[in-house]
């Protein structure tokens, strides 16, 4: 019986993905007949080139090599960012004692009410202010504070166990060594995880680029979808658009299948 | 030569008192240890001296040096943690190498004092392991080796033994007591066992809700208890203390103090000491004998029997007092067991008998 379960809840969610790999795979006039065929077609390797060579009017002018590119540096930007500043802020707020640390603590916490849709117009302003449209600092910046993030390192430093410090701290390691020394190394798993979490999470944005990119040549590919489907002559070119979301579900498997190890380990591991 | 003196130390947190007026000097290579039940500070005192806490009063002193603000790294001091506190990513070899590193020794110079420590210890062959993979005694040889490998002037010991098993942790036991004698390294060690405490101290301090009970030799604070606390804390099975009532006092001659059921006879100077009349007697269950004929001084009534081989440990309570008063213990040799409800003729030396003040619970002297 939950075996039933399992596989009617895996149907669910692979039939779209499926439908997605079909479509790849065969030519436009295949992918608009109906019954909608349900074998994949020979078209793989010619859709393929087709998505990365062609400049037609069909599929919106964008290299997709390009939007991949935008993509990969947004995501890696918000990965990397989101933690290092978390790192950095779980520190102070475990390590060091200083007047309104609660204060500050419950500051970054409220900020989880707040996601990007919320605070999406001031940001807007003031990223526009800045100067920062249609730059990657302006695509990344404002998604890189994070509370999840700072959360979930103070928790991975809240168990490792005072001694460790003190130990540290008799062999005559400074805050900073102490940091990079050993909290690093030991927070090793919970990074990782973090990263598979935060770069799915950079990769997936779609508002964000939507509103600050005007210029095609910042367009990332999950925003770039979504230009395909506005061609002018009126026929999108399914084919090509299901090939361009297949790429768009790539990288974050690759992510996801390189790290899932240390990933898993990051979210169970209990020993110090 | 290295010393250390603590002077009216004090510790307190927000309103809470933890340790009050704490004054002891540890010679050059003694091995000091503070034993007393969790939750009376000795933690705390050892971490004031390590430097990871602060002194809220008094004066700590190395080497006749004030440390009150000096950092623990630069107090010239190693400490032995509880949990062992290795950097589980790091191996053997870089565990004991980093505070090495950290001072600045060259490549060459840690390698030869790692190895050399590895040596003393029988690590070497786990240098290259993490500390994940070795056994809980391996753990806390290399949380020893840590220590050692800086050649401190003051080894610091938080209850090291206690996450041991009780095989191992006899046998560090006795590691640790050949490798400070063999280092000579003034060391100080906190434990709440006071097995440990008797078999590894120079001298020993009792500490007891923040304040020092006594501070002497192990047999000297087994002998001659300096109060009620330090009588029942320190020797298994603890002391045996009666609370009595002085019925007769003299300072010449033999007083008597009585307890329900029983009647202590004592030399007069001792009890005459007292604030009142009330007393407490103290003996130990070690020096009591089963008498022969009608020589008996107590009658002790068996309630529980515990059998350890090479002796016998008979519960009870003295003949005709109430259901509810004061256990007493009495131990036998192995050879001897007596029936439950039983009652036993005991008799024992006048010199065996400890008093103390009722009121204060504070030793009397016979001097």
């Amino acid at each position: 019986m939950s075996h039933l379960i399992i596989i009617v809840g895996l149907l669910v969610i692979a039939f779209p993905v499926w439908i997605t790999i079909v479509a790849a795979t065969h030519d436009s006039v295949r992918v608009t007949q109906v019954p909608f065929p349900l074998l994949p077609g020979d078209q793989f390797f010619i859709n393929l080139k087709a998505m990365f060579s062609s400049r037609e009017e069909a599929i919106g002018g964008i290299p997709v090599g390009m939007m991949m590119l935008n993509s990969l540096v947004m995501a890696l930007m918000i990965a990397t960012g989101k933690i290092c500043i978390s790192l950095l802020s779980a520190f102070a707020i475990v390590y060091f004692k200083f007047r309104f640390r609660m204060f500050f603590f419950w500051m970054i916490f409220v900020t989880l009410m707040l996601p990007v849709e919320v605070r999406i117009l001031p940001t807007f302003e003031v990223v526009a202010d800045l100067g920062m449209l249609n730059t990657y600092w302006g695509l990344t910046i404002p998604l890189i504070a994070s509370a999840t993030a700072t959360f979930m390192f103070r928790q991975t430093f809240l168990s490792i166990p005072d001694e460790l410090l003190e130990a540290a701290r008799i062999d005559g390691a400074g805050p900073m060594r102490f940091f990079f020394d050993i909290l690093l190394p030991i927070s090793r798993t919970s990074i990782a995880a973090l990263f598979v979490i935060l770069f799915i999470f950079g990769w997936n944005q779609y508002l964000w680029p939507l509103l600050i990119t005007t210029e095609k040549s910042m367009y990332t590919i999950v925003m770039g979808i979504k230009s395909l489907l506005e061609t002018a002559d009126g026929e999108p070119a399914w084919h090509i658009i299901m090939m361009t979301a297949l790429m768009a579900m790539l990288p974050p498997v690759i992510v996801v299948l390189c790290m899932q190890n240390l990933f898993v380990k990051g979210l169970t591991e209990t020993e110090k | 030569m290295t010393t250390l003196a603590l002077n009216n130390v004090s510790k307190s947190y927000d309103a809470e008192n933890v340790l009050s007026d704490v004054n002891f000097e540890v010679a050059d290579g003694e091995m000091i240890v503070i034993v007393g039940p969790s939750g009376c500070g000795k933690s705390s005192l050892l971490r004031m001296v390590a430097g990871l806490e602060p002194i809220t009063a008094g004066e700590v002193l190395i080497n006749g040096q004030v440390v009150n603000k000096v950092e623990p790294k630069d107090r010239d001091i190693a400490m032995v943690f509880q949990n062992y506190a290795l950097y589980p990513h790091m191996t053997v070899f870089a565990n004991m190498a980093y505070g090495l590193k950290l001072r600045g020794l060259s490549v060459d110079a840690i390698k030869k004092r790692v190895t050399e420590t590895a040596l003393l210890l029988g690590l070497e062959n786990l240098l290259e392991r993490k500390p994940a993979a070795l056994s809980g005694g391996q753990r806390q040889r290399v949380a020893m080796g840590r220590a050692i490998v800086r050649k401190p002037a003051i080894f610091l010991f938080d209850e090291p033994l206690s996450n041991l098993d009780a095989k191992l942790r006899v046998r560090m036991r006795l590691e640790i007591k050949a490798l400070q004698q063999r280092l000579g390294v003034t060391s100080l060690y906190v434990t709440h066992d006071q097995v440990e405490a008797m078999t590894l101290a120079d001298r020993l301090i009792i500490l007891n809700d923040g304040a020092i009970e006594q501070i002497d030799t192990p047999m000297k604070v087994y002998q001659r208890p300096a109060s009620t606390y330090v009588a029942g804390f320190i020797g298994t099975p603890p002391m045996n203390l009666l609370k009595c009532r002085v019925v007769s006092s003299n300072k010449n001659e033999v007083s008597v103090v009585h307890h329900e059921g029983a009647t202590f006879r004592l030399p007069g100077g001792r009890v005459a000491k007292a604030s009142s009349d009330e007393v407490t007697v103290g003996i130990r269950p070690d020096h009591l004998v089963i008498s022969e004929g009608n020589q008996a001084k107590l009658q002790c009534a068996v309630q529980a029997i515990e059998t350890l081989g090479s002796e016998t440990l008979v519960h009870g309570r003295i003949a005709e007092t109430p259901e509810d008063s004061a256990p007493f213990i009495v131990k036998l040799d192995g050879n001897t067991l007596p029936r439950i409800g039983e009652v036993l003729p005991l008799s024992y030396e006048m010199d065996a008998l400890h008093l103390f003040d009722g009121n204060t619970g504070l030793r009397l002297a016979s001097s």
